[in-house]
């Protein structure tokens, strides 16, 4: 059983930095899976090589055990991959009608029939884009700018959509929203491969996960799973915070100061609030 | 088989000698034709407009497309001088520079608001209506057509008569040469450096200190300058001229000049001077090519553009290999010449020196020290270096020690630039030195001072002060009242997710973003409305997310244009070398070297800076800003795109830079690193600060965690 | 002031032609093509030799638009597409050279000196007034209102007029839709240069001009052009009738009119008013 998408060992570089190194993952078929991480990881640089975006250095990628890796980006949608980038990419100047329009273009030998039915479909899925049909897409809200970005994505009926940060700049509320809707969405057939900041709902949404960090995979686990892993925290806020909450994890040796004296070893308990106001510890030095 | 025989040092100073023997006599000798004369007259006048493209265009990256207008200027001012001042040739050229120079900072004035190609269109739109509207006017172009009149005393030697092809090639060359000799001065001043870096990146150099207002209109009245006395040199040379030797094509063909030349480089503008002059006689002689003339231009500046990137400067570095292999094969017809040759030159160059000798009496044997004595290129081959641009390239210095000495450090002749030397050392304060000029040394090994802090942060002497910050663009307020300090000596670290401000608040303290309101002070001064250059003069350094160097230039050379603000030399000491501007130069070289051994790049010195790898590059940055002497140094996430032993350096490098006395404020992502190298943390999400405090604390704050990761994650049991 | 008005408006609907394909390449590639001029005058040439050859106006007109629209290709492809690396600025200079190029090829082929184009229209005038217009210059106006309503329509109401306007607004996400980017910006250079040919053809039979002249008829334009903020069509149109009311009040004013190259001056002063007030959309932050 092979699956959907498979990214085997890809190497990306951005001029001489190395951003992935060896990034392995896979979506299978009807999957909705998570790629998490902190900033500087690779994440947004791993879906790019999927979407043909970035050339990878080594490694491939294989979607339908066909290699897409090297094909140039447009090639890739008649093949059933949908990609979302970050910051959405809409066509501004376009109205909202015209860019669900255009994203139904490789489809559009099917007719008329095919199309109004999409669209359709679309305006169910997100009843706000309903309303804005007409609005161009440079006037509608943040929010509204995802919808539209992912409802044209899946006009043409794709087996994988792809999804790049999709809370950036958007509210809690609307997040979780949108994680309804690619809900719904997946239990349609649509395979999800989502980055997405906000672990918490991206973890609670999902069926499996992946963190990265420093352009390679550290963990992948079932999301329930990696919800208690500390490792998770640590790569987010280092191993201070991770010891700080108290997890399994025995505390790890803060990083040495500069000046003594060290500040006391790390408490048994959730760590004290810091103090908003400078430090009332002293700091001193050797004179 | 022997290796390939070169000319001795005698040997190649009498050909340099020949050859220039050969240009100075070229109208008189007898094989060459009147009308050749007048075509390489006619090639010394594109080389002047060549020039003074290669450093607007090329040195300065300002694109101007209606350069004609500014020659037509230079022209139309100097007949009225002729004509209606009677001002006579030679000081003529000075009217002419001076119309072209201030029409040219006009032009330059509006490229202050304008960029790439849209100031391509605004010195289009120049040159057109020069062409239609100014060269139209009677009453400027009054006095088109001069006969220059001739100079000096009737029948001696003195005696130049301009309208004469053969005595107007001395002028024009003469003028050439001139222009190429202070232009090749400038480029390796200050000033030089100066434009250089505004081409590179006008942010990254007003992060230094360079107003890049005032350099680009340097640049403009420069280029003006020396087109105006190329106007000058047609209207004299030719004695007559038509507006249509202005027109918007004879700009483009200016263009195609510099950029067949390879438009950075000097040598390269006089060579495809020489070029288009030649083809212009060729054409002229075979009757079949008659009319094609037009075409050629054209298809060499696609040619230069498209296929050979690079032009004529690039052309030697290309050919060399297949010349030497060529040179290989016609060795043994080459060589009894060659040696023949150096026979003649040593056997004059010994008689001259024994001449010399007994004229100067014997040489001064001084105290028995250990001289460090650095030959290095004669005053000639530098000259000449210097004439062609760098296509005839000054040999490395050589070190060589009397008596020898194994004590010597191997780079030290590298170190010495051009105008610098050593003199004399007592032989037991070199060996005390050396152990300060050596190897690698690991951060923690090299000297600091003792960092003497204030126990409680609020007794510090503040260095950065932001106050209520609000700034944003494009509707969106990315800093909304924010708060924070940095103080004397420390490393403050401000981290948060995506979109909260960071990249925002770095650029308002360093002025690329305007303020809506707060206060920012910097040492105790308000510096809210201050342009970038002059908070770097204040003493603030940065360092950018992208990193912004001055790619083709050398480490060494990106470290050097950080030194501008401290070199108190001026454009006019730099275009005549004087001994001040020398000093300068010596001095800055000085600071630089210190800052190389510091951060140990000794090893990379001379490379290009965009042949280094992204960890280097990120330390070249960090260096630059302390070359400029700042006290506090902004570093934009230095370690995104590094690997974690990359980033374990940069912390060490940070911790480094703080025991020096500077205070850091770091805006990075990777918060473990930050918590590892900050004293003191600032948290923004949103626009709004979320939590401060001591690093390790804060690291740990649950609303932290939170605005990281989302309300649940970490809660589990 | 009318009639010199009335006077100045076929150069308007040359400037306006001309302008309008400015802004479709500009949008299209971000390069202002400095060789549109010659992209008009060499088909006028043409028309005018194949005229002369024996040919029926009209199928020698149909050539010369087709004629415009294989230069345009050309331009782009050797041009201005190797230079994508480099520079926007760099790009522009390659256009630069095409306009040399073109020059200096025409003046080979067809000599520098003046001629005049076969009328388009039939011969007659109209009067206005006191003025009156031949009607080749009418036709050229009322070719102009056409061909930018006629572009104004395909560009709106067509889908292959959406796939444009989406792709000049962003590339990245057209190929994110299977349009591929570089295909939709030779199109659009193919538009622009039928257009050009459209202008010159129509111009060179009212006018007389030589090869160079007549390209520089486009700097006019490019005026227009910027005025209307390189940005819509309609844009394009109404600096158009800027540009033609200022290069009018010119010959109106007595004293003014004895003055060479005035209304260059005027169009100049204009140009660098617009330039340096509009300064942060041509400033191009760095950061």
């Amino acid at each position: 059983m092979s699956a959907l998408l498979e990214v085997e060992g890809i190497d990306v570089w951005y001029g001489n930095a190395q951003a992935l190194r060896g990034v392995s993952l896979c979506v299978d078929t009807g999957e909705l899976v998570a790629l998490l991480g902190p900033n500087g990881a690779g994440k947004t640089t791993t879906l790019r090589a999927v979407a043909g975006l970035v050339p990878a250095r080594a490694g491939r990628v294989l979607f339908d055990g066909q290699v897409i890796t090297g094909l140039a980006p447009h090639e890739l949608v008649r093949r059933g991959l949908a990609f979302v980038p970050e910051g959405r990419d809409l066509f501004p100047s376009l109205t909202v009608e015209e860019n669900l329009r255009y994203g139904y273009w490789t489809r559009r030998r099917l007719g008329r029939s095919g199309y109004r039915v999409r669209l359709e479909q679309m305006y169910a899925w997100f009843p706000v884009l309903g309303s804005l049909r007409d609005r161009t897409a440079a006037t509608l809200s943040g929010g509204e700018q995802q919808m539209l970005a992912m409802a044209r994505a899946l006009m043409p009926s794709p087996r994988l959509l792809v999804v790049d940060e999709l809370s950036l700049g958007l509210a809690p509320l609307v997040v979780e929203q949108l994680f309804g809707i690619l809900r719904t969405v997946n239990d349609g057939g649509t395979a999800v491969l989502v980055v997405e900041q906000f672990v918490a709902l991206a973890l609670a949404n999902t069926s499996r996960a992946y963190l990265l960090a420093k352009g390679s995979v550290q963990v992948e686990r079932p999301s329930r799973e990696l919800l208690d892993d500390p490792r998770l925290v640590a790569s987010y806020l280092g191993d201070a915070a991770a010891a700080g909450l108290g997890t399994v994890l025995p505390a790890a040796p803060l990083p040495p100061v500069a000046e003594p004296p060290e500040p006391e070893p790390g408490p048994p308990g959730p760590a004290p609030r810091p103090l908003r106001r400078s430090s009332a510890r002293p700091r001193s030095t050797p004179a | 088989m022997s290796a390939s025989v070169h000319l001795s040092r005698a040997g190649k100073r009498l050909a340099f000698l020949s050859l220039l023997a050969i240009v100075l006599w070229l109208p008189y000798l007898p094989f060459v034709p009147y009308s050749v004369v007048g075509n390489v007259n006619v090639a010394a006048e594109y080389a002047l407009v060549a020039v003074s493209l290669v450093v607007l265009v090329g040195w300065v990256g300002q694109i101007s497309l209606g350069h004609a207008a500014l020659v037509g200027v230079g022209a139309y001012i100097t007949g009225l001088a002729m004509g209606g001042l009677h001002v006579g040739f030679p000081v003529s050229l000075l009217w002419g520079a001076a119309g072209g120079m201030v029409v040219a900072v006009v032009l330059g004035a509006v490229a202050l608001r304008v960029r790439g190609l849209y100031l391509a269109v605004a010195t289009l739109i120049f040159g057109w209506v020069g062409q239609e509207f100014l060269f139209r006017q009677a009453w400027f172009t009054r006095h088109s057509s001069v006969t220059a009149a001739p100079v000096g005393k009737w029948d001696t030697i003195f005696y130049w008569n301009w309208p004469d092809r053969k005595v107007f090639y001395y002028a024009a060359w003469a003028t050439v040469a001139l222009a190429v000799y202070l232009m090749a001065n400038l480029r390796d001043s200050k000033t030089g450096r100066a434009f250089f870096a505004v081409r590179g990146s006008e942010a990254a150099a007003a992060s230094v200190g360079i107003d890049v207002v005032r350099t680009k209109l340097a640049a403009f009245a420069v280029s003006g300058l020396l087109a105006g006395a190329a106007g000058t040199l047609i209207l004299v040379g030719q004695q007559a001229v038509t507006p249509e030797a202005f027109s918007v094509d004879k700009s483009l063909f200016f263009l195609a000049v510099a950029v067949v030349g390879g438009l950075s480089s000097l040598g390269g503008a006089v060579a495809a001077s020489l070029l288009f002059a030649f083809i212009n006689e060729a054409f002229f002689r075979v009757r079949a090519l008659e009319g094609w003339l037009t075409v050629v231009p054209a298809v060499l500046l696609a040619a230069a553009l498209l296929l050979y990137r690079g032009g004529l400067a690039r052309l030697p570095d290309d050919v060399a290999p297949w010349l030497r292999s060529a040179r290989r094969r016609l060795d043994p017809v080459l060589e009894p010449v060659v040696v023949g040759f150096n026979r003649v030159a040593d056997g004059l160059a010994a008689w001259l020196r024994a001449h010399a000798n007994r004229l100067r009496g014997r040489l001064p044997t001084g105290e028995r020290s250990a001289a460090v004595v650095v030959k290095r290129a004669g005053p000639v081959t530098t000259l000449l270096s210097r004439l062609t641009g760098g296509l005839v390239r000054a040999p490395r210095p050589v070190v060589r020690t009397e008596p020898p000495l194994d004590l010597v450090p191997p780079g030290v002749a590298e170190e010495q630039g051009p105008g610098a030397s050593i003199t004399a050392l007592p032989v037991g304060r070199l060996a005390a030195d050396t152990g300060s000029v050596t190897g690698v040394l690991p951060f923690d090994k090299m000297p600091r001072q003792p960092v003497v802090m204030a126990a409680d942060r609020d007794e510090r002497r503040v260095v950065l002060g932001v106050e209520s910050l609000t700034a944003g663009f494009g509707g969106l307020v990315a800093n909304d009242a924010l708060s924070l300090t940095v103080c004397d000596g420390e490393v403050v670290g401000l981290i948060g997710p995506n979109g909260s401000g960071k990249t925002t608040l770095l650029n308002a303290v360093t002025g690329f973003v305007p303020v809506t309101a707060g206060r920012i002070e910097l040492f105790g001064q308000d510096v809210t409305d201050l342009p970038p250059h002059h908070r770097a003069q204040l003493g603030l350094g940065r360092t950018f997310q992208r990193v912004r160097l001055f790619g083709q230039l050398s480490l060494f050379d990106n470290l050097l244009v950080a030194t501008h603000q401290h070199n108190p030399t001026g454009i006019l000491s730099h275009l005549a070398v004087t001994p001040g501007s020398l000093a300068a130069e010596a001095e800055a070289r000085r600071q630089v070297q210190r800052v190389v051994r510091l951060l140990d790049l000794r090893d990379v010195a001379h490379t290009p800076v965009r042949d280094l790898p992204l960890a280097v590059q990120r330390i070249v940055e960090l260096g630059r800003a302390l070359v400029t002497g700042a006290k506090l140094v902004l570093l934009d996430e230095p370690a995104s795109g590094l690997d974690a032993t990359e980033t374990a350096r940069l912390v060490e490098l940070i911790r480094y830079v703080r025991s020096l006395g500077v205070a850091v404020l770091v805006v990075e992502h990777d918060v473990k690193m930050v918590s590892d190298v900050s004293d003191y943390l600032y948290v923004l999400e949103r626009g709004r600060l979320l939590a401060e405090g001591p690093a390790f604390l804060v690291a740990m704050d649950e609303a932290v965690i939170a605005a990281y990761l989302g309300r649940t994650a970490g809660a589990g049991a | 002031m009318l009639r010199s008005f009335l006077l100045s408006l076929p150069n308007v609907g040359a400037y306006a032609i001309l302008a309008v394909g400015i802004v479709v390449i500009f949008r299209a590639s971000k390069v202002l093509n400095l060789a549109h001029g010659a992209m008009a005058m060499v088909p006028a040439y043409l028309v005018s030799s194949l005229h002369q050859a024996g040919l029926p106006i009209g199928v020698a007109f149909v050539l010369g638009v087709l004629s415009g629209g294989v230069l345009g290709l050309v331009v782009e492809r050797a041009f201005v597409r190797p230079l994508r690396q480099v520079s926007v600025a760099a790009q522009t200079v390659g256009t630069v050279a095409a306009f040399g190029l073109m020059v200096a090829l025409a003046g080979k082929v067809w000599g520098t000196g003046t001629r005049l184009s076969p009328a388009v229209f039939p011969e007659g005038t109209v009067h206005i007034g006191s003025v009156s217009l031949r009607a080749g210059q009418l036709g050229l106006l009322a070719v102009a209102i056409m061909l930018a309503a006629g572009l104004g329509a395909l560009l709106q109401l067509t889908d292959i007029g959406m796939v444009l306007r989406g792709a000049a607004d962003s590339p990245r996400a057209a190929s994110l839709m299977g349009v591929d980017p570089d295909l939709a910006a030779s199109g659009a250079w193919v538009l622009g240069g039928a257009t050009a040919a459209v202008a010159g053809i129509l111009l060179a039979a009212v006018t007389t001009m030589s090869p160079l002249t007549m390209s520089l008829q486009a700097i006019p334009a490019f005026v227009a052009a910027l005025i209307g903020g390189l940005a819509s069509l309609g844009g394009a149109v109404a600096g158009a009738a800027v540009v033609g009311v200022a290069t009018g009040i010119v010959p109106a004013v007595a004293s003014l009119q004895r003055v060479h190259g005035m209304q260059q001056l005027v169009l100049g002063l204009v140009a660098v008013a617009v330039m340096v007030a509009r300064g942060e959309r041509y400033a191009g932050s760095e950061l």
